[in-house]
């Protein structure tokens, strides 16, 4: 009943209450935060900014829930990204040893393959996880809802007595 | 986009919370973060009292810290009064403590406990250890070894008992005919003699080369050379070369089988003639039982003052394996790649690599013992190769006898450890100094020395040990044991004492040497050679008649046996010699007739041919027709 119940609140969040910008972007930063691993420092702050700005929560704890999954199956990748420009990017290293002799930038354990490969991949998805997921948000509910109701599949639905049962057993509090 | 108010205030209150709990439990928990850290660095139980930090200008300030030493559960390691530290902020962040500068009043070591300092995790077991020793461990443990080695050379240094000369000393008695050396090499000598002659008894009569020789004889005899058919000549010829062929081989043989009885038999006479060196063991062995075994006084220093310097070098050694167990040498472990774990990449350091803990500069005085000690430490970290600089200490000690520096350097920076600990003192009084020697040896109790200056210098260099200890006295005297109840012991006492009585000043120099695993110690003095000198004056022809007696006695028990010995070789040697011989005797001569006889057939053979051509030139002179 609990799936039940968190599916039923993330169709009610997609359907009404915030805007798809604060739909998208709680989504984005949540998956931004779930791609790293551990609590390093930039991560600390982010998840500051998230709890501050107008952003959904909810949508946050789906992206980032989903961001780990995706994480472990992609770190090979992510690991090669991340070791690619700590020891590759000839350009970059003078950065990084400034950055290495820092005690307080080094709380964000950029040095970690993993880490700064994480932060670099959901750097490069962000903007374009926030438009796609506010777009798909849009078109939920100026073609999906709107139609919905319209369609023979939500007609049997509604006249089944699964759905009747269901009405009833939560406007009396059993679900 | 707008901000979230409820976050705002929701953050503000758990920001303002949080800085309200460290601020109320700052002391225990930066009590507790510190014990924790100290005890992971001296593996034994750390207990601070009155711990306070302040977090805007980092200083920390404790009332008493006590560490335990992890090697005796009852005892501390050190002890400290009020102390106050200076930390730097930064490195907090990448949870390293680094303090730049300590000052430590109230110090001691070694005192006693009321409860356990050992850490029940890291409790010693002798089935299995707890932790898995590091280079540094490794050197230290070497150091244990090293204690004990030193404690049991102790014991190796000759007791010089000076009173047993009063007593008549019963030699055969002391003799053991089954421990002796030289006794039962004869024994064994004995038996190898019967085995070689066995062996070649059984060599002889197994040889064929006599039978071999009598049938190349035969087969020589039946030659025919009174034929004139120069074919048959011919064929005896081929015979005899083939005879020569077999009789070269056999006298070959021969010649090998005379060499190998040669060898055997010198090997064998060899044997006898070492007895005479493990007759001289025998002699020196039974010498130690008469306890006059360092009759010859070349190591009167080493008798005299050995054991007390193995004390000293062992009081050294015991601070330089407490130092090695505070300087470490850990390198971070290698990563391990894990799923989401990723590799920490390392670049360059700009500024000084920093360890998880570093003391970069300590001044600590206190008393201890009626010493008054003040000194600074520099550089104990909890790992040199990161921190890339050795510890260093130097203390200045003073007491009512004088003042001492002691210094040294502890370097684990490298991958061979080095250390050294250099002792100085001017014009110190020592007190009386235990030598140990018998109660009966008859040789001084102590050595009192006044205003004496000591200087040591130790080092160890991987497992290479190096030290030396300089004890330099203006003003001496001996003490004695009480006077022996024997009328003869009390005199030689007496003169014993009187030997020591004109040394003014004494100046003894002590050296260790060696591996860790095997160290060696020499002591020498000025007095050496005067002692030995005057011991000879009053010793000498005592020492040598009882010298001669012992050689007498165990020649006399070895020569029992040796003579019997060196009988039954000289009669198994000769007979086995003699036969081999009369073998290669027997193969001997036939080469010279084969020769002989190889000439006169190749004579009538060219004879035959000659007459065979004239007789048909005679043929043809008569058949010749005009």
């Amino acid at each position: 009943m609990l799936w039940l119940k968190i599916f039923a609140k993330f169709v009610k969040i997609l359907k009404e209450g915030a805007t798809p910008g604060q739909l998208a972007g709680g989504f984005s930063i949540g998956f931004f935060i779930g791609l790293t691993p551990g609590w390093p420092l930039h991560i600390i702050l982010i998840t500051l900014i998230l709890l501050l700005l107008n952003l959904n929560l909810g949508m946050a704890v789906i992206g980032g829930t989903l961001a780990v999954a995706i994480s472990w199956l992609l770190d090979p990748m992510i690991d090669t990204v991340g070791a690619w420009l700590l020891e590759d990017v000839n350009a970059l290293q003078s950065i990084w040893i400034s950055f290495y002799n820092n005690s307080l930038i080094l709380l964000t354990r950029f040095n970690n393959t993993v880490v700064m490969g994480s932060f670099t991949v959901g750097l490069v998805l962000l903007l374009p996880i926030y438009f796609l997921i506010r777009l798909l948000i849009q078109q939920y509910r100026d073609v999906f809802l709107a139609n919905l109701d319209k369609w023979r599949l939500t007609r049997m639905i509604k006249n089944s007595w699964i759905y009747r049962w269901y009405q009833r057993a939560s406007e009396v509090g059993l679900i | 986009m707008m901000i979230r108010k409820s976050a705002l205030l929701v953050l503000s209150l758990f920001i303002l919370l949080s800085v309200a709990t460290i601020w109320l439990l700052r002391s225990s928990w930066t009590e507790q973060l510190a014990e924790n850290t100290l005890q992971d660095m001296f593996e034994a139980k750390v207990e601070i009292e009155g711990l306070s930090l302040d977090l805007i200008s980092l200083k920390a300030k404790w009332d008493t810290l006590v560490i335990a030493d992890k090697d005796r559960e009852m005892f501390n390691l050190i002890e400290t009064g009020p102390a106050e530290l200076d930390i730097v902020g930064m490195p907090l962040f990448e949870k390293k403590i680094i303090i730049e500068l300590a000052k430590v009043d109230g110090v001691s070591v070694g005192g006693r406990r009321k409860t356990s300092g050992w850490l029940e995790k890291k409790k010693p077991s002798k089935a299995a250890p707890t932790t898995t020793p590091t280079s540094a461990d490794e050197s230290a443990a070497g150091g244990e070894e090293q204690a004990k080695t030193l404690a049991e050379s102790k014991e190796d240094i000759p007791s010089l008992d000076l009173t047993a000369l009063t007593k008549n000393i019963n030699v055969d008695g002391l003799i053991n005919r089954d421990q002796m050396k030289s006794v039962s090499a004869v024994k064994s000598t004995r038996d190898n003699l019967t085995q070689t002659y066995q062996e070649w008894d059984k060599r002889l009569a197994e040889q064929t080369m006599v039978a071999d020789a009598k049938a190349l004889k035969a087969r020589i005899d039946k030659l025919d050379l009174n034929t004139k058919d120069i074919n048959k000549l011919k064929k005896q010829l081929d015979e005899l070369k083939q005879i020569q062929k077999e009789a070269s081989r056999l006298q070959k043989q021969a010649k090998q089988f005379k060499q190998d009885a040669s060898r055997d038999w010198k090997n064998t006479s060899v044997q006898v003639k070492d007895l005479d060196e493990l007759i001289d063991k025998d002699v020196d062995q039974v010498r130690s039982l008469a306890k006059v075994a360092d009759m010859d006084l070349n190591e009167v220093g080493k008798v005299l003052f050995g054991r007390a310097v193995i004390d000293q070098f062992e009081e050294v050694l015991g601070y330089l394996r407490k130092a090695k167990d505070f300087v470490k040498a850990e390198e971070e472990p290698a990563d391990i790649y894990e799923r989401r774990q990723g590799r920490d990449i390392h670049f360059k350091r700009t500024s000084p690599a920093l360890p998880e803990f570093l003391l970069a500069k300590a001044e600590f005085s206190g008393v201890d013992r009626e010493q008054r000690y003040q000194g600074t430490l520099m550089g104990l970290s909890s790992s040199a190769r990161v921190y890339g600089k050795p510890m260093h200490l130097d203390m200045d000690l003073s007491s009512p006898g004088g003042s001492w520096n002691v210094s040294g350097e502890f370097d684990r920076t490298g991958e061979i450890s080095r250390d050294l600990i250099d002792i100085d003192a001017s014009q110190v009084d020592l007190g009386r100094i235990d030598l140990q020697s018998g109660k009966d040896s008859g040789l001084p109790q102590a050595l009192i020395p006044l205003d004496s200056n000591v200087s040591g210098l130790f080092t160890v260099i991987g497992g290479r040990l190096d030290g030396q200890l300089s004890l330099k006295s203006d003003k001496v005297s001996f003490d004695f044991h009480e006077q022996g109840s024997d009328a003869s012991s009390q005199k030689l006492k007496r003169d014993i004492k009187a030997t020591f009585k004109d040394f003014d000043s004494v100046d003894v120099v002590a050296t260790l040497s060696g591996t860790l695993s095997s160290p060696s110690i020499n002591v020498k003095s000025n007095l050496d050679n005067k002692i030995s000198a005057r011991f000879k004056s009053l010793l000498g022809k005592k020492i040598k008649g009882i010298e001669d007696d012992i050689r007498k006695s165990v020649k006399g028990e070895v020569n029992k046996e040796l003579n019997a010995a060196k009988k039954e070789l000289k009669d198994k040697k000769s007979d086995i010699l003699g036969r081999v011989n009369n073998v290669t005797g027997s193969t001997g001569g036939v080469d010279k007739r084969i020769s002989k006889l190889k000439n006169e057939l190749e004579k009538k053979i060219a004879g035959s041919i000659k007459n065979k051509g004239v007789d048909e030139l005679k043929d043809s002179i008569k058949n010749f027709r005009f």
